[in-house]
């Protein structure tokens, strides 16, 4: 339980869940998981809400200030130093928020020392993986994720998504977010 | 797709293994040369030359070993080829001679080559160039010629093995090429040894292992056949050893581990002829009977017997229990099969474990931890401050502040050892390049009917493996130049008064913290008077101009000569000078060259030893700031008014009588508005005519009052790079608005780069921004500084070609 709480601690910053909806359980709940279920990090960008799972997460840090990166893909903002780490900035929200107040930014595990921007944390939900949706090829890009039609080319960074608070809520897929070097 | 880890595990592999293979080949060509020159046939046989043949023979096999894990079937099958041929050469059945070892040669630098294309494939998960099925087809062809290679009748040692101390049964557990073995030592006129040994089954390996280091410098090891054991929890082992020595000689050693020593031969009264005959029938399938045990036991290496050498042991006792016999060991089935997990894997990896005598690291993790040393080294200097500033503040005594302050600077030091120490983690040797660069030099020589001696020295000269990597291409390029069209013809040659091998030279030592790579001939140079009128026919210089000799020279950089066919002396195959420099440059390095007509040609290659700690030189564009490699700054200067030239925004600045292009950092870095400039004067600030767009530097002055100011043109001291990394001095600030640039240059002209602030140098950790900015250009990594900021380590020569400058 204390390892569980640490975690949440962790990912929402100390700060108090503000998870809406039937889908979000508690902490404690999220402890509980079956071996079907799956427990994901909910955050907001603007307007918009994604979700990546808990697994994928190292932890929730203040954003420093980003120093942009020339040549980068559209949605790497930048680079930060997260502990002595160098770390590339992810806004999944495109340019359409570009100006709203990002300042959260959620670790992501793994090789590619990948940061997710976000305004704020809502909360770790765990749910059934079969409340897990396919999104459709042609939608699974930049309208879920945020972003104006037309101008750039459309980044597709989730395959699936899963109803949260009466919305639909896409969850970021790390293989393709791994494809953003292509 | 492959796990990437486990990818990147073999790949790792395979470059140690073909690390050893090169060098084994490289040995292998000289002593067959030697062996011609002092017309000693015998020459081959020495334990040396079968040690290393074997461990050529054992490193193809590993190869071959990796390939097959790697699904790469088509190199595997060609591998078995190979490897099948390496084993006539174990054998006997094919002597090592100049020529064989061309071919070998030949085949290894393709099946590198293929590898190398097929690794790529599967980390790119792509899809097979059609120049790797025509590779494969070639590789087929070389190995053919191996092939049809006369063979002689291998010594299987068959006669000869009447004359030792052996029984039937023995004989018959012998392989091929343990035969062939004893063959050679009988007729090299050794004496041969049975050494009886019984070892604890718990204690077997490391004392076997002891043994045979024991034995290593005394003779050959030739077999370990199963010997008598007095329990259950021991394993009796029988080695035969051949060497110049007497029994007593080696007694004492057997004794100190319970053993004891019998000379078994030759002698001319035991064995029957019979009794080898039918030992030779009984077992035909020994021929083909190759197998991981044997190819890992060999000869005994530096480190001793192999444990599968133990293993083998092992399994000839298994085999000759079936048969019932009295010398088997008494060991139970459950000891057996639990010794033989732990001794006698007979799997590939085995085969690879047996080679490799370090743990492998990915360079990223190595790069994670000078990450978080320098880290921490920025702490330690945070930490002494703060002290400094506490015992100002606090009363406390000298002695105290004495100690304080030795302590703080020891560990200080401790932490730049540290971060020395972990860079230096990232060095390997040139030995490979240099074997590649030896090997083609004498392939091309041969393909052109060209005599040419090739002197390799520094080859143990060691630098960053990413620059290692790339520092390839350009030594050949130099190297195929230089044979193709600076070594003159034999008649030609003679006709000179010079010998009729031409003598190539390449050469590696470290000056500082630079590695310089020069490589030499003594063909017929370049001569300045043929470039230069070539470089007026392409229009890269104007007719009426004076040049000295090295300004000329420099000319043969530029791109258009690397098309010149006419002017054979200068033109290449496939990629020109030019964009060696090119690459020289990005490496944070440069390339030089000096000749004298008739006398031969000398280019030098210079590169920092790393790319990981660098001398950086902090400058500030669009509010941030960016890291720049001094090694590629020439100068820094603040331009006045009348130094800069164009309007509309396009500009130019004169330096040192010169015209050069000016181009905001802004620009390069996409942080701001560009236009193109106009096309440059011609002088010497140019070498052709081709310009792309060149950005504007509408940002310099951003009230347009710096273009009328009436101001000297200030300059600093030449800060080209060198050795030693010099400190770059800052130029004097003799009035306000003035623009700070820095002047570097890329391919063959200079560029001044405009920034909006210099900062100071210092030596930085780059740190990798991972592999999803691995396309990005321009970005060399990325560094840490004071409050957490992050600066971009600029790599310019990737900043002007993807902001398409051409120069």
């Amino acid at each position: 339980m204390d390892k569980l709480e640490s975690l949440y601690g962790l990912l929402t910053g100390g700060k108090s869940a503000s998870a809406g909806g039937n889908a979000a359980k508690s902490a404690a709940d999220t402890f509980e998981d079956g071996p079907d279920t799956i427990s994901l990090v909910v955050l907001s960008i603007g307007k918009r809400v994604i979700a990546t799972a808990v697994e994928n997460t190292e932890g929730v840090v203040d954003c420093p200030r980003i120093t942009p990166l020339p040549g980068a893909p559209d949605a790497i903002l930048g680079v930060v130093s997260i502990r002595g780490r160098i770390t590339l900035v992810l806004d999944a929200s495109l340019e359409a928020n570009r100006d709203a107040p990002k300042h959260r930014l959620i670790l992501l595990r793994g090789e590619f020392q990948l940061g997710l921007l976000a305004d704020h944390v809502q909360g770790v939900v765990s749910l059934d993986a079969n409340e897990m949706r396919q999104i459709p090829e042609k939608r699974s890009g930049r309208r879920l994720l945020g972003g104006p039609a037309g101008g750039v080319p459309e980044i597709r960074l989730a395959r699936s998504y899963f109803k949260y608070g009466g919305r639909k809520v896409p969850l970021l897929d790390l293989e393709l977010v791994s494809q953003l070097s292509n | 797709m492959m796990d990437k880890a486990l990818l990147s595990d073999y790949l790792s592999e395979s470059e140690q293994l073909l690390d050893t293979l090169s060098s084994d080949l490289d040995l292998l060509i000289e002593r067959a040369k030697k062996s011609r020159e002092s017309k000693d046939s015998n020459r081959g046989n020495d334990e040396s030359t079968v040690e290393t043949v074997n461990r050529v023979f054992r490193s193809v096999h590993s190869l071959k070993g990796l390939m097959g894990m790697m699904g790469l079937k088509e190199l595997q099958a060609l591998a078995h080829r190979f490897e099948s041929a390496l084993d006539d050469v174990r054998l006997g059945k094919l002597r090592l001679n100049p020529e064989l070892a061309a071919i070998m040669q030949d085949v290894t630098e393709s099946t590198i080559a293929l590898y190398a294309s097929e690794a790529l494939r599967l980390q790119g998960n792509g899809e097979r160039q059609p120049a790797v099925t025509r590779g494969m087809t070639r590789l087929g062809s070389l190995l053919d010629n191996l092939a049809s290679l006369p063979r002689t009748k291998s010594n299987k040692g068959s006669s000869s093995l009447a004359s030792l101390r052996l029984s039937d049964q023995e004989i018959g557990l012998l392989s091929p090429y343990e035969r062939h073995r004893i063959g050679e030592n009988l007729n090299a006129g050794k004496a041969f040894f049975e050494i009886c040994v019984e070892f604890q089954v718990n204690a077997i390996d490391s004392r076997y292992r002891a043994l045979g280091a024991a034995l290593e410098d005394r003779g050959e090891l030739i077999a370990t056949l199963p010997g008598k054991s007095t329990d259950k929890q021991s394993i009796g082992l029988k080695l035969i050893l051949a060497g110049k020595l007497k029994e007593g000689e080696i007694e004492g050693l057997v004794r100190r581990f319970g053993g004891t020593v019998d000379r078994i031969g030759p002698s001319s009264w035991r064995r029957a002829g019979a009794v080898i005959k039918g030992a030779g029938r009984r077992k035909p399938d020994h021929d083909k009977g190759r197998d991981a045990r044997e190819v890992r036991a060999g000869a005994v290496g530096p480190n001793g017997p192999s444990a599968a050498s133990v293993g083998g042991a092992v399994k000839k006792g298994a085999e000759a229990a079936a048969k019932d016999s009295p010398v088997l060991p008494e060991a139970d089935e459950g000891a057996l099969s639990e010794f033989q997990t732990v001794v006698a894997p007979s799997t590939a990896e085995d085969s690879i474990q047996s080679l490799s005598q370090s743990v492998r690291v990915d360079l990223s993790h190595i790069d994670e931890v000078s990450g978080l040393a320098h880290e921490l080294y920025i702490e330690v200097e945070r930490l002494s401050w703060m002290a400094g500033r506490m015992m100002q503040l606090t009363q406390v005594g000298p002695k105290e502040r004495f100690d304080l302050k030795q302590s703080s600077r020891r560990i200080e030091r401790r932490f730049l050892e540290l971060e020395e120490r972990l860079v230096e983690f990232r060095m390997v040797s040139l030995a490979q390049t240099f074997s590649k660069a030896g090997r083609l030099a004498e392939r091309l020589a041969r393909d052109l009917g060209k005599k040419v001696e090739v002197t390799l020295a520094g080859r143990g000269t060691q630098i960053d493996k990413m620059i290692v990597d790339q520092i390839g291409g350009p030594i050949y390029h130099v190297l195929r130049n230089a044979i193709d069209h600076g070594i003159e013809p034999a008649a030609e040659r003679i006709t000179a008064g010079k010998p009729e091998a031409g003598s190539i030279r390449i050469e590696a030592a470290l000056e500082g913290t630079r590695a310089i790579i020069s490589i030499s001939d003594d063909g017929r140079g370049i001569d300045p008077d043929k470039v230069l009128q070539r470089a007026i026919a392409i229009g890269a210089v104007a007719g009426d101009e004076q040049w000295s000799k090295e300004e000329i020279l420099r000319l043969i950089f530029s791109p258009g000569f690397s098309t010149a066919r006419q002017l054979s002396a200068v033109s290449g195959r496939g990629v020109g000078l030019s964009d060696v420099e090119r690459v020289m440059y990005g490496l944070g390095g440069e390339i030089r060259v000096a000749s004298e007509t008739g006398k031969g040609c000398r280019f030098e290659l210079s590169v920092p030893t790393t790319l990981v700690m660098i001398s950086a030189f902090i400058v500030g564009a669009a509010g941030w700031r960016y890291a720049i490699n001094v090694g590629q700054i020439i100068e820094l200067v603040y331009a006045g008014a009348k130094d800069v030239v164009g309007t509309d925004g396009k500009r130019t600045i004169k330096w040192r009588g010169s015209s050069v292009p000016l181009v905001e950092l802004n620009y390069l870095l996409g942080l701001g508005g560009a236009r193109p400039l106009p096309p440059q004067p011609r002088g010497r600030g140019r070498v052709h005519g081709n310009h792309g767009e060149i950005g504007d530097i509408s940002g310099i002055n951003r009230d347009g009052s710096m273009f009328e100011e009436q101001a000297d043109f200030a300059h600093s001291q030449w800060a080209h790079r060198n050795s030693d990394r010099p400190a770059m001095r800052l130029p004097p600030k003799t009035r306000d608005n003035r623009v700070p640039a820095f002047i570097t240059r890329f391919a063959d002209r200079y560029i001044a780069v405009a920034v909006e602030r210099f900062e100071d140098q210092r030596e930085i950790i780059v740190k990798s921004l991972g592999p999803l900015a691995r396309n990005i250009r321009g970005i060399a990594g990325a560094v840490d500084l004071e409050g957490g900021e992050v600066a971009l380590v600029l790599d310019l020569a990737g900043l002007l070609m993807m902001r398409s400058i051409r120069l």
